[in-house]
């Protein structure tokens, strides 16, 4: 006899069974439940806010910023939508950047009162700790019901790549196909139905003649268009970059359903475009008739922006739809390529080698073995007994000296320059642009000279040129006052016999062959006279005013440099 | 055998011994001559008879130095000047274990997907070298007593 609870638990697997066996009919393959067909396209919205939630809402590190569980996500969503922003206008998105707009947020609505220095290491810690889980792949698992397995989804909303800010290389974050689904989700409603709509707002705008609106429709087509562009490079990259993390699925409908709304797309604008030209064409017949002709010129002007933008989506998309058989071969290379490596017999490097390694350290002698197939070859130089015969000639000699290319331009500082080489390459030119300065400003004003206090009153353009950095500016200024005197003339003389040794120091030679080569005007100066003030002194700060109440950061707007006042007088010939 | 594609063959062997790899963007005429069968076959022997193997991967042509080759391939002395010209045979042994570890770090996935992580914080590296280094000396350690 059994147990009335034996019989309950009996009873209850049944009914699990059964209704296991309701949902799938397996003999048909075909599911009962239609509704949980697209059930695993859902979760995708799931998984990433599962991973905000629990990821990045329970890190502790949050709360000595005093940030509680929703505030931390408020805060992971207003960087994001400051990350999709700047990835639609392809923007750099740098760790910086963000650190200032939360500084921003800080100030003007949350009022945590973090300590300036704090903004950068909450930037680091929500982008790379939290969005991006530290490098380590977020993956979700869940059910898809019409191939009735597991699925797992890859959740990555940002993703990063290395560009160069001035000398330095930085990581800027952009937005992933991913994260623009997230984001689109939070706000707008499905990219494809959006563009239909948009596509038809604008169609109706332009009919009524509303360029206003039209000229915001337009915009927010840009954007979606823009989206899909991105989505399909940033796959390019993916199948590039590891094949096995874009699967067949993702490709066919990249391949089958992007392009087909693109192709569709595509004629919507084609007849946009031509609806605004013979809306254009109307207005300007009946412009002669106009009465309001400052509301003509607004909507002409609207017009023109109107379809420039869809010029430029238009362009766009032909190019994206040429791209659509450059990713089916890219794919199948990467698929016969990953076949050819095969899936299943892949080493397991840490099996046989890592594992093997630190068995027996013995190993550590042929290691090298493994590493030699992996690094780029590196071959021993020969000694080139023809330079050595090759005759000897001075570099400004080697070109048309009355041209602009003596001295460090082309030959010293070509494509196969150094990082070392680029950095001394930029540092000359702003040894010249601030001398350029000097010399211009000089010449400009009355009696052939100009001081250092008039000069930082009067710029307003070139500021950015004369302090490009206040080492460089003091450098200069040491540099020159030191000298006191520089004969232009003879310099001029001396310049077939000048060999110009790129270095970071100040070469007041170069400088001066390197002004005159800018601008002929600059041939008239016989010398430059720079005076020292005893008593007056110059305060230089780094930016101007009136940059400086844009920039975010106070601590900036005080930085200068104090130095004793100078009078730099130039002798111009013909004075 | 055709002389123009020798030529060719020869163009592309030389781009690849100077800059270790070809693709489309570094230089397009190589690149699509790389796709002749022709051209294809005669990098096949030069690349056997100097111990090296020219592979395309991902749209990227390589040259890849045999396990043995150090006339082409790395010697220890370049790893060795890599860390410092200063570097002891400790430090030269260690860099070597620490690019197999940062190798086993980001590709240990099995299955369809290679890639294992995105990036790593040095100090994270840090910490998985120091901790697996520490469990194989207690392991060869334990083996040495026994």
């Amino acid at each position: 006899m059994k147990f009335p609870i034996e019989i309950a638990k009996h009873n209850i697997i049944m009914y699990i069974v059964d209704s296991l066996l309701y949902i799938f009919n397996e003999s048909r393959g075909n599911l009962v439940y239609e509704f949980l067909q697209d059930f695993h396209r859902r979760a995708e919205i799931v998984a990433i806010v599962d991973f905000i939630t629990t990821r990045v809402s329970r890190k502790i590190k949050f709360r000595d910023y005093e940030f509680d569980g929703s505030e931390a996500i408020k805060l992971v969503m207003l960087v994001l939508c400051f990350i999709m922003e700047k990835s639609l206008v392809e923007e750099i998105c740098s760790k910086n950047e963000v650190a200032g707009y939360i500084r921003r947020l800080d100030i003007d609505f949350l009022k945590k009162n973090i300590p300036d220095e704090e903004y950068i290491n909450i930037a680091d810690y929500l982008i790379k700790d939290c969005l991006q889980n530290s490098g380590i792949p977020h993956y979700f698992t869940t059910y898809n019901f019409q191939k009735n397995k597991e699925e797992k989804i890859n959740v990555k909303l940002i993703d990063d790549k290395r560009v160069m800010i001035g000398n330095e290389v930085v990581y800027s974050y952009y937005m992933t196909p991913q994260g623009y689904k997230f984001m689109f989700n939070t706000l707008e409603i499905e990219d494809a139905m959006k563009v239909s709509i948009e596509q038809f707002k604008l169609g109706l705008s332009i009919k009524k003649r509303n360029f206003n609106g039209a000229r915001n429709n337009v915009d927010s087509l840009f954007n979606i268009s823009k989206t899909q562009i991105q989505r399909i490079n940033y796959f390019i990259k993916r199948v590039k970059e590891d094949i096995g993390s874009a699967g067949i699925e993702e490709y066919e409908s990249i391949y089958n359903s992007t392009f087909s709304a693109i192709n569709e797309q595509k004629e919507g604008y084609d007849n946009l475009y031509e609806l605004i030209g013979k809306v254009e064409a109307s207005i300007l017949e009946s412009n002669s008739a106009a009465i309001d002709r400052v509301a003509v010129d607004k909507e002409i002007e609207n017009i023109a922006y109107i379809k420039s933008k869809l010029k430029y989506m238009i362009g766009e998309q032909s190019n994206l739809l040429l791209k659509q058989q450059e990713l089916q071969k890219i794919y199948n290379e990467a698929v016969d390529n990953i076949l050819f490596i095969g899936f299943e017999n892949r080493l397991d490097f840490e099996e046989h080698v890592v594992k093997k390694f630190e068995e027996n350290p013995e190993l550590a002698l042929p290691i090298v073995k493994i590493l030699r197939p992996l690094f780029k070859p590196g071959l021993d130089k020969i000694f080139n007994i023809k330079k050595a015969l090759k005759e000897q000639r001075i570099s400004a000699l080697d070109e048309n000296y009355e041209s602009s290319s003596y001295l460090m331009t082309d030959r010293q500082f070509n494509r196969f320059e150094s990082e070392n080489e680029i950095k001394i390459r930029k540092i000359n030119e702003m040894y010249v642009d601030i001398f350029e300065t000097i010399c211009k400003n000089a010449m400009l004003s009355k009696d052939n000279e100009i001081s250092l206090s008039r000069l930082v009153k009067e710029l307003h353009e070139d500021y950015a040129k004369f302090v490009p950095d206040l080492k460089i500016l003091t450098n200069v200024l040491l540099q020159l006052t030191s000298i006191k005197e520089i004969d232009f003339t003879a310099i001029m003389k001396q310049k077939e016999k000048t060999v110009f040794n790129p270095s970071e120091a100040f070469d007041i030679k170069y400088c001066v062959l390197e002004l005159i080569n800018r601008n002929t005007a600059y041939h008239t100066i016989k010398n430059l006279k720079i005076f020292l003030s005893r008593k007056d002194t110059v305060f230089v700060p780094q930016k101007l005013l009136a940059l400086r109440e844009e920039g975010l950061f106070s601590e900036e707007s005080v930085t200068g440099l104090n130095c004793p006042d100078l009078l730099f007088k130039v002798e111009v010939s013909g004075n | 055998m055709n002389e123009l594609n020798l030529e060719k063959a020869m163009r592309i062997y030389y781009f690849l011994l100077k800059e270790g790899e070809l693709t489309f963007e570094n230089n397009r005429d190589l690149y699509l001559d790389y796709s002749d069968s022709e051209v294809r076959e005669l990098l096949d022997i030069m690349a056997r008879e100097s111990n090296v193997t020219i592979e395309k991967f991902n749209q990227v042509v390589y040259l890849i130095p045999d396990e043995e080759n150090d006339v082409i391939g790395i010697r220890d002395m370049d790893l060795q000047k890599v860390i410092s010209y200063d570097a002891r045979k400790i430090d030269f042994y260690l860099s070597q274990y620490i690019i197999i570890i940062i190798i086993t770090v980001f590709f240990s996935r099995k299955g369809s997907f290679v890639k294992s992580r995105d990036f790593i914080r040095v100090s994270e590296l840090e910490e998985v070298v120091t901790s697996r280094l520490r469990y194989a000396n207690s392991k060869i350690t334990a083996l040495f007593r026994s």
